[in-house]
Formats: C-alpha cells, sequence, structure tokens
C-alpha cells in the first residue's frame, strides 16, 4: 500500500525552484520570441504581397497542423544532425515557432476585427496606411488581442513542460528526475501541478490586471 | 496590484492546505486480499507485464511491430510455467515503477536492476541476470580507457532517465553533466548527434548500440558495476512473488536458459529481424 510522505518535497526544494526558474527562463525567452515572430507572421498574413501571404499562411498551417512534441524533437534531434543546437536553444526556437504561429493568428484576427471604416475615415483626412495602423487601428485592436494573447502565454507555459525530454532541466524535467529517485509520485507531480498552477494563474491574473487599467482609457 | 498579491496568496494558502490534508488521509491500510492475488491472476488468466523496449536486445520491437528480446523470452516461459496468457504493456523505464505502484500492471521485466531504493517501494524476484554499466564511447574522443577519464569539465553523459546507469552516473561524475533522457534510446541519439561524448549503460546494451554504430563509437565492455536483474512485482503479492522464484529457479537450472541465452546475447541471430539503426 501507498503511504504519502510529503517530507521529500522539502528535501528537494532546492532543485524544485531550480526547475521553476528554468521554467520560468524557457516561458519568458519563448514569450518574447514568439511575441515578435507572431507580429512578424500577422504582417505577412495582412500584406498586399502574394509571396508575404504565402509564406505567412504556410508557416501558420504547418506549425498548428503538426504536434509541438514532434516539433521538439525535430529541431532537436532531426535538425541536430546537421547543427549543434543547445537543448535551451532548441526548447526556446521550438516553443516561439510554435506560439508565434497562434499569436499570428491572434494578431491579424485583432487587425481584421477593427471595421474597415475606421481606416477609410484615418485616409480621407489624409493619413497614411502606415498612420492609419499606428494611429488608429493598432491601439483599438490590442484591447481585443490582449485577452486571447495571455491565453496564449499560459498555453505556453504549460507546453513548456514537454522541453523535459531533450533533457532541458525545467520543472517537469527536475520532477521526473525525483519520482524517479524517491518513487513518491503522487506527492511529487502534484506538488509539481501547483507550481504550474501558480505560475499560470498568477500570470492570468496580471493579464486581467492590465485588461482593466487599459479598459479605464476607453 | 495589492489585490492581486492577496488572491495569489490565498490560493498558495489553499493548495498548501489540500497538501496538508491529503497527507492526513494517509493512515495505514492492510490490504485484506493480498494472498489471493495469484489466484485472482490465474482465475484472470492473464499476466500484464510492463516492459520498456529500445533496451537491447532485452526488449525490442521487431520488423514486424512484435516485441522480442531476452525478457520478452523469459515473461513467455513464465506464462508457460503459470499456465497463464501474457500481455505486454510499453512504459517509458521511468514510467515502471509507478505503474506497479498504481497496479497498472501484475510485474514488470525490463532489465531492471534490483537495488535497496526500488525494494522499498516494490518486491524483487531472485537474479534472473547478471549484468553491470559499461561505457559506449563517441570516436570522436578516442582515448578514453576507464570511467575517470570521461569526467571532465564541458562532457556530456547521456543515460537513460531512472535507470541504475543514471544512478551510477549521476553519483561518480563530479566534472562532466549527466543528461537524462526518456529511454536509452534518446540518449544514444544524443551521442551519435555528436552532443554527449559517451552513454553509460548495461553491457549488452552497449554491446549492440556499438554494433550497430561501429563507424562512430567503440564500446568499453569491462563493466565497472556489478548488478542483478530481477522481476519486479507490486509490494505485499508474496504469493505471486513466490510463484515467480519457484519458476526462476525453475528456469536457470534448465536448457532453455541457455538457449534463451545464447540466441540473445551470444549468437545474436535475431540481428536481421530486428530493423537496424541506419
Amino acid at each position: 500500500m501507498y503511504h504519502l510522505e510529503f517530507g521529500v518535497l522539502v528535501e528537494y526544494l532546492p532543485s524544485i525552484l531550480d526547475g521553476l526558474l528554468m521554467t520560468i527562463k524557457i516561458s519568458i525567452m519563448s514569450i518574447i520570441t514568439g511575441t515578435i515572430l507572431g507580429i512578424l507572421g500577422a504582417l505577412c498574413r495582412i500584406s498586399d504581397n502574394f509571396f508575404l501571404r504565402s509564406l505567412g499562411n504556410i508557416y501558420v498551417e504547418w506549425i498548428r497542423n503538426t504536434p509541438l512534441l514532434i516539433q521538439i524533437l525535430f529541431i532537436y534531434f532531426g535538425l541536430g544532425v546537421f547543427f549543434k543546437l543547445a537543448p535551451i536553444v532548441a526548447s526556446v526556437l521550438a516553443l516561439s515557432f510554435f506560439a508565434g504561429a497562434y499569436i499570428t493568428e491572434i494578431i491579424r484576427a485583432g487587425i481584421r476585427s477593427i471595421h474597415k471604416g475606421q481606416r477609410e475615415a484615418a485616409l480621407s483626412i489624409g493619413m497614411t496606411e502606415w498612420q492609419a495602423m499606428y494611429l488608429i487601428i493598432l491601439p483599438q485592436a490590442i484591447k481585443r488581442i490582449l485577452p486571447p494573447l495571455a491565453g496564449q502565454f499560459i498555453t505556453l507555459v504549460k507546453d513548456s513542460s514537454l522541453v523535459s525530454v531533450i533533457a532541458v532541466t525545467d520543472l517537469t524535467y527536475v520532477a521526473k528526475n525525483i519520482v524517479t529517485t524517491t518513487f513518491r509520485a503522487f506527492e511529487v507531480w502534484l506538488a509539481i501541478a501547483v507550481f504550474y498552477f501558480i505560475l499560470s494563474f498568477g500570470l492570468s491574473l496580471a493579464v486581467r490586471n492590465l485588461e482593466k487599467r487599459l479598459a479605464e482609457s476607453d | 496590484m495589492k489585490t492581486w498579491f492577496k488572491k495569489v496568496a490565498a490560493l498558495m494558502a489553499i493548495a498548501l492546505l489540500t497538501l496538508a490534508l491529503a497527507g492526513c488521509g494517509a493512515a495505514e491500510k492492510k490490504d485484506p486480499a493480498k494472498d489471493s492475488a495469484a489466484d485472482a491472476i490465474k482465475k484472470k488468466g492473464k499476466l500484464v507485464v510492463g516492459t520498456a523496449t529500445g533496451y537491447y536486445p532485452f526488449e525490442m520491437t521487431d520488423k514486424a511491430g512484435q516485441l522480442v528480446g531476452f525478457d520478452i523470452a523469459v515473461a513467455k516461459q513464465l506464462g508457460k510455467e503459470l499456465g497463464v496468457e501474457i500481455e505486454f504493456q510499453n512504459y517509458a523505464f521511468s514510467g515502471l515503477i509507478p505503474a506497479l505502484q498504481a497496479n497498472k500492471v501484475d510485474l514488470v521485466i525490463a532489465g531492471m536492476t534490483i537495488t535497496d531504493k526500488r525494494k522499498e517501494v516494490v518486491d524483487f524476484s531472485d537474479s534472473y541476470f547478471t549484468s553491470g554499466q559499461a561505457m559506449l564511447v563517441s570516436k570522436k574522443y578516442p582515448d578514453v580507457k576507464k570511467w575517470e577519464d570521461l569526467d571532465k569539465k564541458g562532457n556530456v553523459i547521456a543515460v537513460s532517465m531512472g535507470t541504475t546507469a543514471d544512478q551510477t552516473a549521476s553519483k561518480m561524475f563530479k566534472n562532466a553533466e549527466v543528461k537524462k533522457f526518456e529511454g536509452s534510446a534518446l540518449a544514444g541519439l544524443e551521442l551519435l548527434n555528436g552532443n554527449a561524448v559517451a552513454v553509460i549503460h548495461e553491457v549488452p546494451w552497449v554491446a549492440v548500440y556499438n554494433k550497430m554504430n561501429s563507424d562512430t563509437t567503440y564500446a568499453i565492455l569491462e563493466p565497472f558495476t556489478t548488478e542483478e536483474l530481477g522481476i519486479a512485482v507490486p509490494k505485499g503479492n508474496e504469493q505471486l512473488l513466490a510463484e515467480i522464484n519457484k519458476f526462476v529457479k525453475k528456469y536457470k537450472a534448465g536448457a532453455d536458459y541457455k538457449n534463451d541465452y545464447n540466441y540473445w546475447f551470444v549468437d545474436m541471430k535475431w540481428w536481421d529481424s530486428v530493423p537496424p539503426k541506419k
């Protein structure tokens, strides 16, 4: 019979915290590069240039229709045949490309959701296309983009657990390692779930706070 | 900002409380039906055996997609002896003991070394195979003769997570970095891709993997530890364990053991029926 014993958590707390830091580090780096990729992707997707538009479409469809785990394994072990990629670099690349595709769609949808009369009105008073985008459309679109964007960031934090398969010492890797040496599967996985919950929920509260402040400016 | 902080604090408190409550519920429970476990299995007519493929030549998948290997042969002999059907379930090696603890499998035959730490949570049969840790080294590092030669800053040693190789390497190597993968196959890939200097694993695996990749790797087969492999069962299954021990004794003394041993470790006649790595 299995006896619960939460003492192992205290014993392994330093390595759990190391893993937590690694998860935070990878998540932040991937959120930044993923957002940049997403902005570039969205600009491609709404571009008038056929080549750029197709490039954006291929990127989004290719990433959205293949599993993240396969993308991680492909980048690290597959591309690893040709290039030497550090596990952390491969992880951030995979997570950024993955999140970037969804962020592309979120930003594109946000921009498209602003009525085209806004753009026409801006042009009619003598603004250029770029002025209309930066001064009129984007400020309105950002408020619509923010909630789904936050959802995507939270998904990314949770998805980052997959990088443990390429031996990145994140929260999940540390947990697997503790379970294989102590066999306290229930206690360790429960505690790790709590850590992920705190990370994700904290992030979602922070974004909710930001949304509220943006709403005040309406 | 403040309310935000309070909310998180409240949540953490709830989480801690849940943990504490879960701890309270851990009062000891004795299993009343444990003696009938073996009878129940016989009645069911089936034993569910957990294993972890990719551990050459103990458990592998052949070209037809069938599980083959020394452990698979042992499991089938055990089934014959007990008069029950054997059903295999494949796990990552690190998931095998949790599977036993959660009673997802009746027993585990996966080249598993008998260790004191594992004995705290599962029971082991008597040894059915004697093994030890060996080294598979990349040819880019040609001067390795003993494990101490590998223990340098910047060297990466790849192992399969949760194995005795993992435990041994994590303890031995003070300067080199030990990287842990799900299964020996991914650890081997790390070496082939040039990211690791060596893989530490048990002798038969190192021999086979070296044979598969003789142009890029070399093996140091002289083991630096001796290990006994056992069949693992969930704790408190004395009757099933007794039956298994009876089988191990009989099997090791008989001709079948010699045949199986020679087939899987000496002649390696299975070589052509299992997909080559390249």
